[in-house]
């Protein structure tokens, strides 16, 4: 946008002009695909669900006498997309949870009370089987009863239903459920029947045949040629069996079952739908998932997922398996190692054709002698999330003989659970009463959907929001222009909706009233700065097709150039005194800009000063940087704390080769502006420098050997330095509160908080946090003087 | 209209999600194409790009512009896949141009050296990098801001208009080193300075 060569320039319009000489091909339509897969994908989730397939299938065979129901599928009638959507949204997020959390799970009861009601999770690890097993299904209520959160279903009076009875009162059907497209009875103890299809069944006592039993359906107040199935689980007492009826939608059905030992049972019934909610089967098996979370781990849509288990009287985990993984990537140990530690091992997913199925993640876990079990494994996030099925198998032995073998964990559930538990962890922590401090913060936040200017005081008390303000939230990050408030707070400049084509604007606070600082350019003016006192904005305009540095007064007038230079300037960061302007001039639009990997040594922004009137424009002697950003942040020059307090010196970053390192260091250079680069302190690895208040010192951020962040100070005659913090954060923009005894950070974690602005008491090293959910609208940076919380 | 598009594929809604298909997997496919200079790659990369894009839905901002953030996706798959493919495939950027297309305001003779300049320019094009070609097909060959570029690459403007310009570089001196005419021609035509 700036400086462009003229041979630069001919380039862009000659590609311009190749546009229609370059051959594109008609564009396929690829809709019909998408839908295609985007249907398979959901038709998955519909069998993951269960909704087409009687619960229990598979896990009643080789359970001995335990009757299988399915309490999972009849949940949610959710799509697996909008669960994946849901859990997606979740993963974003770390989401730590500890205590006790209700496992949903597959596995049904063993047999014995079907207890209707939706229980409470009850800690079962030391109870009998019997008990510990509660399967907390659906209150059974009367039907006609039947209540849905918002309004009693009626049934309609075109369906006459009767009271379930026949030659031989087999049972009674007392709840029903909906299931995707089927319909449910559950009988609280008794009946059931197997029509159609029969799908399991188990039975104990005398009798061990199944009953044969014909059932046909049809539905009344609607016809239909659907034929309702049935199956049917006898256990139990000889021919009493419960089960689940099934229907493929609601509505009035009359049902006809006949058993082959001349029982029967005719009955109209009403099928209601059923409310999701009310379908939640809560068991607590015994194991306890400790936390669960689920983060992004690169662009590639590959997301970590880490969760540890824990059983009291759990000595080992014969196996964990992932089961409808998309693509698991790999397992991850502990300590980060891949693929996976000693003793796990996974089995190719095997995508084929890139379409989600059901491959199984064997993971083998060693014994876990005491604390819970760590896992960590990482999936591409194309998988559908509700997909993804931990599948824990316990050893045969387990101590526990009534604990099921098998505990299958539904990780979205898992998360969607974590969420219902875990209130968001308030981060920001107002401590004690309103700080007395003349001095406060501003920054944006997201306030709700609304992007807010924010004024909060060291405590983290919040003063003041200002809302309505034009522009996207995230602007900065896509246009490199931040709004930037003034030190006594009282206005903000900021570039409006108009990115990259409009002009900047200044706001007082607290009236509310804008003026537009009027320029005739293409151009969208840049980087405003505030002078040291609030009376002048420094900004970058592009002037005769470079940039230049301009001043204009907050009220729009005394528009003055103040850099001429002849490939462009910008960066500018005002002295503390409010007499000079740093600044850097690159010798080409080539190279402006240029931040990354920067060839050691080589320097080609160099560090002009110009006074804040324009004139003695004059080159720092041997001070010269490789990137911008080693001299001036691109959004946080106003608070840039690199001009010491006597406005006489300059603290950068400086890459020196470093033969041991391989390359080159940022090191701390300090340079005098009229006297030039002075020296460059050998020892640390330094970003972002910010000169102490009282000049004694400079902080800046710095790297650990263990690849924590560090916060550091150093003292720049002597080069003494000191770590004051260190923390997994990944820190930026430290700086100085005006009484020098804090430091102001940004911090981003992988947590609900998002950005956030962090105090580090310079003194103690202790760090609290003071705002969160930050965005870069607006320039975190301390005020003075402001007028916040008095009113 | 597309935020509620948007708002009803978020939910599931498949055929709300057709309807952004429709609509965007022109653009889409021009950029996979750009990027990889294979239409069947291309297109390939494209219906991945819809399918994840539909699955992470639930990522994006609502506020935030779909059309960028669908086209980082697209490019984030064309560009694995020109990574992944074992044939390194060559761009094959084609002058889909010929006599017809000559420029209203060139007389003829001007028209032919530039034509000839121009192949040597799509010659160049194809040598670079992938991630080179991308850009700057993206930013002058399908004029996506440089804003929705700095969002389809996740990366701030100023990296940006960066690798923009040292694509550019690199475009300048292949074309040098073809003793290119064509910037001598738009030189004189252009009348710059």
């Amino acid at each position: 946008m700036i400086h462009r060569p003229d041979e630069s320039k001919h380039l862009e319009d000659a590609l311009r002009e190749i546009q229609d000489d370059v051959f594109i091909p008609d564009t396929p339509d690829v809709r019909k695909t998408v839908a295609k897969r985007l249907q398979r994908i959901q038709s998955i989730d519909g069998s993951a669900t269960g909704d087409r397939t009687p619960p229990g299938h598979d896990e009643l065979t080789g359970s001995g006498n335990q009757v299988v129901t399915e309490p999972v599928p009849l949940q949610k009638g959710k799509s697996m997309v909008r669960q994946f959507v849901e859990m997606a949204a979740a993963v974003v997020v770390l989401v730590v949870f500890t205590g006790l959390l209700v496992l949903l799970f597959r596995e049904q009861a063993a047999d014995g009370d079907l207890v209707p009601g939706i229980g409470e999770a009850t800690p079962t690890a030391t109870a009998d089987a019997s008990e510990s097993m509660p399967v907390a299904l659906e209150e059974a209520t009367p039907i006609d009863d039947y209540q849905t959160p918002d309004a009693p279903y009626r049934v309609p009076e075109s369906c006459d239903v009767t009271e379930p009875v026949g030659p031989h009162e087999l049972g009674d059907l007392q709840g029903f459920w909906y299931t995707g497209d089927n319909l449910s009875a559950v009988s609280r103890d008794r009946v059931l029947y197997e029509g159609g299809n029969l799908f399991n069944w188990e039975s104990s006592g005398e009798s061990s045949d199944p009953p044969t039993v014909t059932t046909t359906g049809e539905r009344l107040d609607e016809p239909s040629d659907s034929v309702p199935y049935i199956w049917m689980n006898p256990s139990g007492d000889q021919n009493i069996a419960r089960g689940y009826l099934g229907f493929p939608e609601a509505g009035c059905w009359e049902v006809q079952l006949e058993s082959d030992d001349g029982g029967g049972l005719n009955f109209t019934a009403y099928i209601y739908p059923r409310y999701e909610r009310e379908i939640v089967a809560e068991r607590n098996l015994g194991v306890t998932i400790e936390s669960a979370s689920s983060e992004v781990v690169d662009d590639e849509y590959h997301h970590r997922v880490d969760f540890s288990l824990r059983h009291p009287d759990l000595p080992e985990i014969d196996q964990l398996q992932v089961e409808d993984v998309f693509e698991v990537v790999w397992v991850e140990d502990e300590d980060g190692s891949r693929p996976a530690p000693v003793g796990i091992d996974f089995l190719d997913p095997g995508v084929p054709d890139g379409t989600p199925v059901g491959s199984p993640l064997d993971v083998h876990v060693p014994t876990v002698p005491d604390g819970p079990l760590q896992v960590a494994f990482i999936y591409e996030t194309v998988s559908t999330a509700d997909d993804l099925e931990l599948v824990i198998d316990l050893p045969e032995d387990h101590p526990d003989p009534g604990m099921p073998d098998t505990y299958r964990v539904n990780f979205a559930e898992l998360m969607d659970s974590v969420d219902q538990v875990v209130e968001p962890t308030p981060t920001v922590v107002p401590s004690g009463p309103p700080s007395d401090s003349s001095f406060a913060i501003s920054y944006s936040r997201m306030l709700g959907d609304e992007p807010v200017l924010s004024f909060v005081d060291p405590e983290g008390n919040e003063l003041h929001d200002v809302k309505g303000l034009p522009g996207h939230p995230w602007g900065p990050e896509l246009f490199s222009i931040a709004g930037v408030t003034s030190p006594d707070g009282q206005y903000v400049v900021h570039p409006g909706d108009a990115l990259l084509s409009g002009n900047l604007f200044v706001r007082d606070v607290l009236s509310g009233d804008e003026t537009e600082l009027l320029v005739d350019t293409d151009y969208q003016d840049a980087n405003p700065v505030w002078s040291s006192h609030g009376e002048w904005i420094a900004f970058e305009r592009v002037s005769n097709g470079h940039i230049e540095i301009f001043k204009i007064r907050a009220d729009g007038s005394d528009l003055q150039q103040l850099t001429e230079t002849d490939d462009g300037a910008g960066r500018a960061v005002w002295s503390p005194d409010g007499e000079r302007i740093a600044f850097l001039s690159p010798p080409s639009w080539e190279e402006y800009g240029a931040i990354e990997d920067p060839a050691p040594g080589h320097t080609p922004f160099q560090i002009y000063v110009v006074n804040a009137d324009g004139s003695d424009q004059l080159v720092v002697e041997d001070a010269a940087v490789s990137t911008p950003e080693q001299f001036a942040s691109e959004v946080i020059q106003q608070s840039g704390q690199i001009w010491s307090p006597d406005s006489q010196r300059i603290a950068y970053v400086e890459y020196e080769v470093d033969d041991s390192s391989d390359g080159a260091l940022p090191r701390l250079a300090i340079a005098d502006v009229e006297r030039g680069l002075d020296h460059i302190n050998p020892d640390e690895v330094v970003n972002m420098p910010a000169w102490s208040p009282d000049g004694q010192r400079i902080a800046y951020l710095s790297e650990g050997t263990d690849g924590q962040n560090l916060v550091e100070i150093v003292d720049p005659q002597s080069g003494e330095a000191s770590t004051i913090y260190q923390g997994s954060e990944q820190l930026s923009h430290p700086m100085w509160s005006p009484d020098g005894r804090e430091l102001l950070l940004q911090g981003r974690q992988n947590d609900p908080a998002g950005t956030t602005l962090l105090l580090v008491e310079v003194e103690t090293g202790d760090l609290r946090i003071v705002a969160d959910q930050v965005v870069p609208m607006f320039t975190p940076q301390w005020i003075e003087d402001h007028r916040f919380g008095d009113d | 209209m597309e935020r509620r598009l948007i708002g009803q594929a978020k939910a599931g809604d498949l055929n709300a999600f057709d309807q952004l298909v429709e609509r965007y997997q022109s653009i889409a496919f021009r950029v996979a194409y750009l990027t990889l200079g294979d239409a069947h790659a291309a297109e390939d990369a494209v219906q991945e790009a819809f399918v994840k894009a539909f699955l992470n839905l639930g990522r994006f901002e609502f506020d935030a512009p779909f059309r960028p953030w669908l086209l980082r996706i697209v490019t984030n798959e064309a560009l694995n896949n020109s990574r992944t493919s074992r044939r390194q495939s060559q761009l094959q950027l084609r002058g889909g141009y010929v006599t017809e297309s000559t420029p209203d305001e060139l007389l003829p003779e001007d028209a032919a050296i530039a034509r000839e300049s121009r192949e040597q320019m799509i010659d160049a094009m194809n040598q670079l990098s992938s991630k080179d070609r991308a850009l700057i097909a993206q930013r002058y060959l399908l004029e996506l801001s440089p804003s929705e570029i700095a969002v389809i690459w996740e990366l701030p403007s100023s990296t940006v208009r960066t690798q923009i310009s040292r694509a550019m570089q690199r475009l300048r001196s292949l074309i040098h080193e073809h003793g290119s005419t064509f910037l001598r021609t738009a030189r004189e035509d252009g009348g710059g300075s």
